[in-house]
């Protein structure tokens, strides 16, 4: 319990800089045919977070505070949940495959065994494919204070990268449900039927609140696909001559 | 937000502001460079206004630069108070020709501002001004927002002075309007490696 108060701690007070966005440009790219997308690693759980927990301002001592407080509202939660376990990274896998199939490209699997959790790779390699794919997500219920309603909350880190050159052809933030501000992330809103009051009512809802998870990872991996839409450009070429 | 805010009477300027121009030559376009982005406050008394195929609208209208490479523009559209104002684009030929329409549905919504990147490739070339103008069909729609307020208190406690700073969620609603504030960048389409990248996104445990 101690080592996680402290790891929680510590990420809470390290907050570093997001790197740049970079758009995917479907013109200059026409050569991205196939691509291997790296398995995420599964999240361990669904954690439980207050954004601006009062404790973060009083140093480290308050740090720990709110660390506690987080890790027992945590703790409350997996409980609530433990009748079911979900293998969020397989399912996102599943659709973002079926999603980038339908955007027109050729895509494979590929599972890195030795993957670190929440960071990209430093290295693509092992497929004969014309770019790799990394993608890696939190699943949480987010607080802005604690008084606020619990939001659902799926964040998606993405970047494109080619094969042969190792360019970032594309990297972007999605952002589903709570509407977080680091990074600048596309933001998908959640239902208004997915907030709750505190979180004894969270809990309360037990494997139901897992739903709006379920649906938001689909929407997340959805909007990659979307973002590497590679009729994108041509669609609006053919609008506007439709319009003249 | 601030309950003395109030929200500006698009309509009334624009039924009161002049027509400027009767042709897409007759625009004075603002030139646009990759070092400084451009900004406008669509809908003010400086703002142009003109007659499009959906009404009369305010509208910003940009000159690219020079092309060289392909570049990326980047039209991002922020509220004035809660009004937002949603682009339809025009893309013209050095002739001021449309050449191209983008509508305003292909806008991204998100963090309560709305935006859309597009390229101009070898192939687009020719496309040299951009008018940027909203449809009147989508005036009044809404959107949600979510933001956090914060106010910083300081305590005394002897010769020690804390700031404990307290937050709170407003809840905005974000209404299409017809003046708002537009921001356009272009930058030149340069790709990083994976080599010369930090790889800062360590992922916030959020």
């Amino acid at each position: 319990m101690l080592k996680k108060i402290t790891v929680i701690a510590v990420v809470m007070l390290l907050f570093g800089c997001a790197n740049p966005k970079q758009s995917f440009n479907p013109a200059a790219n026409k050569h991205i045919q196939s691509i291997a997308v790296l398995t995420p690693v599964n999240p361990k759980e669904i954690s439980v977070h207050v954004i601006h927990h009062p404790g973060m301002q009083f140093g480290l001592v308050g740090g720990l505070i709110a660390a506690a407080d987080i890790a027992s509202k945590t703790n409350q939660y997996q409980e609530a949940i433990a009748a079911v376990k979900i293998n969020w990274a397989e399912r996102a896998q599943a659709r973002i495959l079926l999603s980038l199939e339908k955007a027109g490209y050729k895509v494979t699997s590929l599972s890195i065994p030795s993957r670190e959790p929440g960071k990209f790779q430093e290295e693509y390699e092992g497929a004969q494919v014309d770019a790799y794919l990394d993608y890696y997500f939190n699943i949480s219920y987010a607080a802005t204070t604690p008084t606020s309603d619990y939001t659902p909350s799926i964040f998606l880190f993405a970047r494109l990268v080619d094969a042969k050159t190792k360019a970032i052809l594309y990297e972007d933030r999605i952002a589903y449900g709570y509407q977080h501000k680091y990074g600048d992330p596309v933001h998908i809103p959640s239902s208004n039927v997915y907030l709750y009051n505190n979180i004894d009512i969270l809990c309360e809802q037990g494997i139901k609140s897992l739903e709006p998870l379920k649906e938001g990872i689909h929407h997340a991996v959805d909007k990659v696909a979307v973002h590497l839409n590679k009729g994108l450009g041509v669609r609006i070429d053919k609008q506007a001559k439709a319009a003249q | 937000m601030p309950a003395c805010q109030q929200a500006i009477n698009y309509k009334e300027k624009l039924v009161t502001a002049k027509d400027c121009c009767k042709t897409y030559a007759d625009i004075r376009f603002k030139k646009l460079d990759f070092k400084d982005p451009l900004s406008q406050q669509v809908g003010d008394e400086e703002s142009p206004a003109m007659s499009f195929p959906e009404g009369k609208s305010f509208f910003m209208a940009i000159e690219f630069p020079e092309f060289k490479i392909p570049f990326e523009i980047n039209i991002e559209s922020l509220p004035t108070y809660n009004q937002l104002f949603v682009p339809t684009l025009l893309l013209l030929d050095r002739q001021y020709r449309v050449v191209r329409r983008i509508e305003d549905s292909s806008f991204q919504y998100s963090n309560g501002k709305t935006s859309y990147k597009f390229f101009i490739n070898y192939e687009d070339k020719n496309i040299h001004y951009m008018v940027v103008y909203t449809r009147s069909g989508i005036i009044g729609k809404t959107n949600h927002s979510v933001t956090t307020q914060q106010a910083t208190i300081p305590i005394f406690a002897g010769a020690y002075v804390i700031n404990y700073t307290t937050h709170s969620e407003v809840k905005n609603k974000i209404k299409n309007a017809r003046g708002g504030n537009l921001n356009v960048v272009a930058k030149e389409y340069k790709l990083r490696n994976i080599s010369d990248d930090p790889n800062r996104d360590h992922s916030p445990d959020f």
